[in-house]
């Protein structure tokens, strides 16, 4: 058993770790615990059957005693965890506004990309964290329904497929670091890279949402930006909230007021170095 | 934003739209201003001018459209 704790969050994973402990060590340095602790988030790997164990060795994710996920091979055991995490905090917490979004931050000032599958969202997060941003999530934004100030989770962005060797190279072994690729996922391969050590998460704390980009990623665009109202913005960030319906008024009062004082941009591109140069100015 | 037992509503900064929330079935409305102003122009809204309505601040306008009785459509 190990505790697992995210800054926000705690986790407690049980049963047979030995596979990722190592992973999981070198992606959250400082923060596992092999001690008993109250955790926020049980799960628990469980063997499906005896006969599979010697046969077709498959696990199942026990979680809060639930099991959303498919039975996996014990290899394919660590993207399995990062989801179980993200399912966690998605399925239990209201307390947070949870919007579906990865959340880059410099000087204070947060942007938020909003989801939409094919965009580069996790590329471009992750290749953000690893170019002078903090990635703050590149999965959900996590609000304070008080002060709509977005808040940091130390959690390593996820990679698909080609991805991966579009990061690698940006990957500092001092500073980072990427796990080794799990193959044949029912999303594809998948690595994990933790984006700044535990001495640097600590230090952040929560971030003004300056920006949300809508992105399409296409190989063959220009880089095009328009600025679209708020009302559309509004729409699409309600749409993309994991939350939103569960919390009802606060969630409104608080989108709202996001919403207003933030700029909302569509963003066709082809190189990440673009949407970096934009979000530099917005930043400032 | 303006508050009733009902509603939570607001015009967005950039007047975009009016955007409303119901308290009782927890719903969400998204109002293009331009919506509003095609009510006023086909007499679906009679108490006032699209000019006149334009000239409000928004708190007027939101105020406005309660006596018009147009909120109560949002229930």
């Amino acid at each position: 058993m190990i505790s697992l704790n995210s800054g926000q969050y705690t986790y407690r994973i049980r049963g047979d770790i030995a596979s990722v402990e190592d992973e999981l060590t070198r992606l959250y340095p400082h923060s596992l615990n092999h001690d008993f602790a109250v955790a926020d988030f049980d799960i628990e790997i469980q063997q499906t059957s005896l006969l599979r164990t010697l046969l077709r060795p498959q696990v199942t994710l026990n979680i809060e005693g639930h099991k959303p996920f498919n039975p996996i091979h014990p290899a394919k055991l660590l993207p399995s965890i990062e989801w179980a995490m993200n399912w966690c905090v998605s399925a239990y917490d209201h307390t947070k506004l949870l919007i579906h979004c990865s959340v880059a931050v410099k000087n204070g000032k947060a942007i938020l990309f909003p989801a939409k599958s094919g965009s580069g969202k996790s590329t471009l997060s992750a290749y953000l964290g690893l170019n002078g941003w903090h990635l703050y999530s590149d999965e959900m934004a996590i609000i304070n329904l008080e002060t709509g100030y977005v808040e940091p989770v130390f959690r390593p962005a996820s990679l698909k497929n080609e991805s991966i060797e579009i990061i690698k190279p940006f990957v500092q072994p001092n500073e980072h670091y990427m796990s080794r690729t799990t193959k044949g996922t029912h999303k594809g391969d998948i690595a994990h890279v933790r984006t700044m050590s535990k001495d640097v998460f600590d230090k952040l704390g929560p971030s003004k949402i300056a920006a949300m980009l809508f992105l399409d990623f296409d190989k063959n665009k220009r880089f095009n930006v328009y600025e679209i109202d708020k009302s559309i913005g509004l729409a699409k960030i309600i749409t993309n909230g994991f939350n939103y319906s569960v919390i009802g008024e606060a969630a409104f009062s608080i989108l709202v007021s996001i919403v207003n004082q933030a700029t909302i941009l569509e963003v066709s591109y082809a190189e990440m170095a673009d949407v970096k140069e934009l979000i530099g100015e917005l930043v400032i | 934003m303006q508050t009733t037992d009902t509603f939570l509503i607001c015009r967005l900064a950039d007047k975009s739209a009016f955007v409303v929330f119901n308290r009782l079935n927890w719903r969400t409305y998204i109002i293009g201003f331009n919506q509003v102003i095609e009510n006023l122009n086909t007499g679906v809204i009679k108490s006032i001018s699209s000019e006149e309505f334009i000239a409000l601040t928004a708190k007027e306008q939101i105020e406005t459209l309660f006596k018009a009785g147009y909120w109560e459509s949002f229930k």
